[in-house]
């Protein structure tokens, strides 16, 4: 312990320096009977300063990827459920807000673009909705057209139709049960309240082939047109939905899928 | 009240001992670097304004003032220099030869000392017989040798010890007190007590003062190594509880002189 040397580095000049300016003064040390160095105070600003923007500097980069993880945006959302094939309108949407990394998702600001557009399958209540869902042109195009019927209780299931569904229309006007048209779509339903069919029957829209038409009408005329029901829920493809083909094809690779 | 501070052998720690008692003496209190190998204070400390201590202000001035006979008693002020934190030093020598080249003014010297208004706190060193310090013990009011626990520091202490039962005409009335302090870690709490037992049994009149902590990191903020807060360290309590036991060893003295 003897014989050391003392080494006058920076931080004892420092430490001097500021007992000299007077922090501590010999007088009153001397009177506590306390001789012994100073405590340190060292006070380096720069330090200070550096630390707090290190803090300050770690909390808004922290802050910063919180948020970016947490990153959402408004996306477009079924606010009921829309059948196949049935124009999309505004009163069918409504948005939320998702985190999603997904192109398909269509996001607020492409809302308008949406609405008109027709949906290629039955899009349920609350579910998301991505470009796939929808095509352009809807059920008339491609050589389709319209065709009203009234159908009484018996001619159609007992579950009713909807919107999109696949059904064959029969004849039994010949007495025997003929089918005029394969793959047709209902187009929209009329029925009464709930869904149930009434005694009135269901009054319904079929889109199919032009040249078919005349037939269907004629045996919808005299009430004798039977509706079969072939499938529900299929994804309604048209002529610009994803470039594929017309009804009749696509239910087939779906009846295969 | 002047005291006495050596080693037998070996560097025990005296300085550290000695600065450590004069940060925390209870009166005013001067220390003196009479170390013959030459002095460390005015090395390890620097004076209030930052300034490092002056060499030549000290034991060579001191000893300068004895030789010409005319400074008086009781007037160590030019000679003392006080250092950051309120300690007042005398300086001790750069070299050894200049030591010896102080020779006959060692009595002038320690009776200056002796006569000081303030206590004084003196580094005597390495104490071996022939040393030119021997005025200043017989001088004093008490020695205290510090020394490390281990049989070779007590072998060498207790031949010191009867050494100086002569010069210092110990086991007669009014004789200078002896002391010893012990230099240990801080678990060693039977060294103290094993020490006192052997010189009691070699029937030396040496009392057992008590212990310094070793404590390297406050004995280095002493020294001005580092800056940390030592008041409440091992080294300066074990110090403050030295000091009552040291000055109560050189009371003993004070008051038998003034009796006889």
């Amino acid at each position: 312990m003897a014989g050391t040397v003392q080494t006058g580095d920076a931080t004892t000049d420092r430490q001097r320096a500021r007992e000299q300016r007077g922090i501590r003064s010999t007088q009153r040390a001397k009177a506590e009977g306390n001789r012994l160095p100073a405590p340190p105070r060292q006070r380096r600003p720069a330090l200070a300063a550096l630390a707090v923007l290190l803090i300050v500097g770690g909390a808004a980069v922290a802050a910063l990827l919180a948020l970016r993880v947490d990153e959402r945006v408004a996306v477009i959302q079924a606010g009921g459920t829309i059948e196949a094939g049935e124009q999309i309108t505004q009163a069918h949407l409504t948005t939320t807000r998702v985190a999603a990394e997904s192109e398909l998702l269509i996001p607020e600001s492409q809302m308008h673009d949406l609405i008109g557009r027709y949906a290629s399958t039955r899009i349920n209540q609350g579910q998301l909705i991505d470009s796939t869902m929808t095509n352009a042109s809807g059920a008339m195009s491609g050589g389709g057209v319209a065709v009203g019927a009234s159908l009484a209780n018996g001619f159609v299931p007992a579950s009713g139709l909807y919107a999109g569904d696949v059904v064959d229309l029969v004849s039994i006007a010949s007495g025997q049960g003929e089918t005029i048209v394969e793959d047709a779509r209902v187009s929209s339903a009329d029925f009464a309240d709930s869904g149930e069919t009434t005694a009135a029957g269901v009054t319904a829209t079929f889109i199919v082939d032009r040249e078919d038409s005349a037939a269907v009408a004629n045996v919808a005329a005299t009430n004798q047109l039977v509706v079969v029901l072939v499938e529900r829920g299929v994804p309604f493809e048209g002529e610009n939905g994803g470039g594929q083909n017309g009804g009749g094809q696509d239910n087939g690779q779906n009846e295969g899928e | 009240m002047l005291i006495a501070f050596a080693s037998a052998k070996g560097s025990p720690g005296v300085t550290t001992t000695v600065n450590a008692l004069g940060g925390i003496w209870p009166s005013d209190v001067v220390i003196a670097d009479f170390d013959p190998a030459g002095g460390d204070l005015a090395l390890r400390h620097r004076g209030v304004e930052g300034e490092p201590l002056d060499n030549e202000r000290g034991l060579l001035s001191l000893a300068a003032a004895a030789r010409r006979g005319g400074a008086g008693e009781g007037d160590l002020g030019e000679h003392v220099q006080t250092a950051a934190g309120g300690l007042d030093i005398i300086a001790g020598v750069t070299r050894p030869e200049q030591f010896t080249g102080i020779g006959a003014a060692w009595p002038s010297v320690a009776s200056m000392l002796a006569g000081a208004s303030t206590d004084v706190l003196v580094d005597c060193g390495r104490i071996v017989p022939g040393t030119p310090l021997l005025p200043v013990l017989t001088a004093a009011d008490a020695v205290v040798f510090v020394a490390r626990p281990g049989v070779e520091y007590y072998a060498h202490l207790r031949e010191r010890l009867r050494w100086l039962v002569e010069p210092l005409h110990v086991g007669e009335a009014g004789s200078i007190p002896l002391g010893v302090a012990l230099l240990t870690g801080s678990s060693d709490t039977s060294a103290p007590r094993d020490l006192d037992r052997l010189l009691q049994h070699d029937g030396h009149q040496v009392t057992v003062l008590g212990r310094v902590a070793e404590d390297h990191k406050a004995a280095g903020a002493l020294a001005g190594r580092w800056s940390r807060r030592i008041d409440r360290s091992l080294l300066v309590r074990s110090a403050r509880e030295l000091a009552e036991s040291v000055r109560a060893l050189a009371t003993v003295r004070t008051r038998t002189t003034a009796r006889s």
